[in-house]
C-alpha cells in the first residue's frame, strides 16, 4: 500500500530493461540532503523507480515548487 | 491508543536519544557563554530521557535537574543516573524554589511549552545574572509561518516563530539575550524523517512548509536582569 497512489493502477507494469514487474518497495526520496522512505514501485533487478505521475505532479512537484521559491 | 510524541520507539535510534538538532554540539557552544564553574545548579526544562545533562554534569561539574512531562522518559532518565534530581513536571509549573538555578536549558522544548508561562517560570527559578539558554526551531521567512501552522499540532515545527516573535517573548520576560546565533545547517544532518514518523506528518508536507518558512534552527543565551 502507498499513500500516494494506488497501485493497484500500476498492475502489470514492468521494468523496460530487465522486463521484471515492479514491486512496491521502500524508497528513499531526499530533499536538500534529508531523505525519508516512501513506497514505490521499483525494479527488483536494476533498482529502476517508478514515480507515478499523481506523486510527481501533485506533492513533489508543490515540494519542488516551495524550494524554488525559497 | 497514540504514543506521546517523545516517547515514540523510533527514537531510539537517535544516538544517545538526543531530540533535536544539533545535539550536544549546540548545547557546548550556548553552554560556552556561560561562564560555568563546578558545583553550579543547571536545569533543563523538557529534558527527555536526560542525555543533555548525563553529559553537562559529566563534563562541568554541576549539579542537575530535570523536568519532563513525560513519566517514562524521566523513568528512563533516572535509570542511567541516579545523581541528577528528575522530576516530571510541565515547564509551565516548575518544581523548584525562585532564584534557585544558576543555568536553566530549554532545547527545542520552548514553542511546544505555552510559551509565555514557561518562560516565566524559568525566569523565576533562575537566579539574578543566571544564564538562560534556549535553541529551537524558528521561521526566517516571516509570511511562511501559515504554511508551519497547516501541519498538525503539538510539534515545535508547526509552532516555530520568527526571529523577532521570540526575541520579544524572552526579553519581555526579564532576560537580556546576549548571544543569538543560527544553526540552521544542524537541520540538515537531523533526521526530519525521525520527527515526521513519530509526529504522524507526511513528509512531502513539511518539505513543503519548512521550506516556505525557510525553516531553520538557532541557539540564544540570555542572563536574567
Amino acid at each position: 500500500m502507498s499513500e500516494y497512489f494506488d497501485p493497484a493502477k500500476y498492475e502489470g507494469w514492468v521494468c523496460a530493461d530487465c522486463n521484471i514487474p515492479l514491486q512496491l518497495s521502500k524508497v528513499d526520496v531526499s530533499y536538500l540532503g534529508n531523505s525519508f522512505p516512501v513506497d514505490l514501485l521499483k525494479c527488483p533487478n536494476c533498482g529502476l523507480v517508478l514515480i507515478p505521475e499523481e506523486l510527481a505532479l501533485g506533492k513533489m512537484a508543490e515540494v519542488e515548487k516551495a524550494l524554488e521559491d525559497k | 491508543m497514540q504514543i506521546p510524541l517523545y516517547e515514540h520507539p523510533v527514537w531510539q535510534s537517535v544516538p544517545e536519544q538526543v531530540m533535536r538538532p544539533g545535539g550536544l554540539t549546540v548545547t557546548e557552544q550556548a553552554l560556552a557563554h556561560c561562564d560555568l564553574q563546578s558545583g553550579m545548579r543547571v536545569l533543563d526544562v523538557g529534558c527527555g530521557a536526560g542525555a543533555t545533562l548525563r553529559h553537562v554534569t559529566a563534563a562541568y561539574g554541576l549539579t542537575g535537574f530535570g523536568v519532563d512531562v513525560s513519566a517514562e522518559l524521566i523513568a528512563q532518565a533516572r535509570q542511567t543516573n541516579s545523581q541528577v534530581g528528575w522530576m516530571r513536571a510541565q515547564g509551565e509549573s516548575l518544581p523548584f524554589a525562585s532564584e534557585s538555578m544558576d543555568v536553566v536549558l530549554s532545547e527545542c522544548t520552548l514553542s511546544i511549552f505555552e510559551m509565555e508561562s514557561a518562560l516565566s517560570e524559568c525566569v523565576r527559578t533562575l537566579k539574578r545574572g543566571g544564564g538562560f539558554i534556549a535553541s529551537d526551531l524558528y521561521a526566517r521567512n516571516e509570511s511562511g509561518v501559515e504554511a508551519l501552522r497547516q501541519l498538525p499540532s503539538g510539534t515545535c515545527i508547526s509552532a516555530a516563530m520568527p526571529k523577532n516573535e521570540i526575541l520579544e517573548k524572552i526579553e519581555s520576560c526579564g532576560l537580556q539575550v546576549s548571544i543569538w546565533q543560527d544553526c540552521s545547517e544542524t537541520l540538515k544532518v537531523f533526521s526530519i524523517c525521525t520527527l515526521t514518523t513519530a509526529a504522524k506528518i507526511d513528509p512531502f508536507d513539511l518539505h513543503i512548509a519548512a521550506a516556505k518558512a525557510k525553516l531553520g534552527y538557532y541557539f540564544l543565551v540570555a542572563r536574567k536582569l
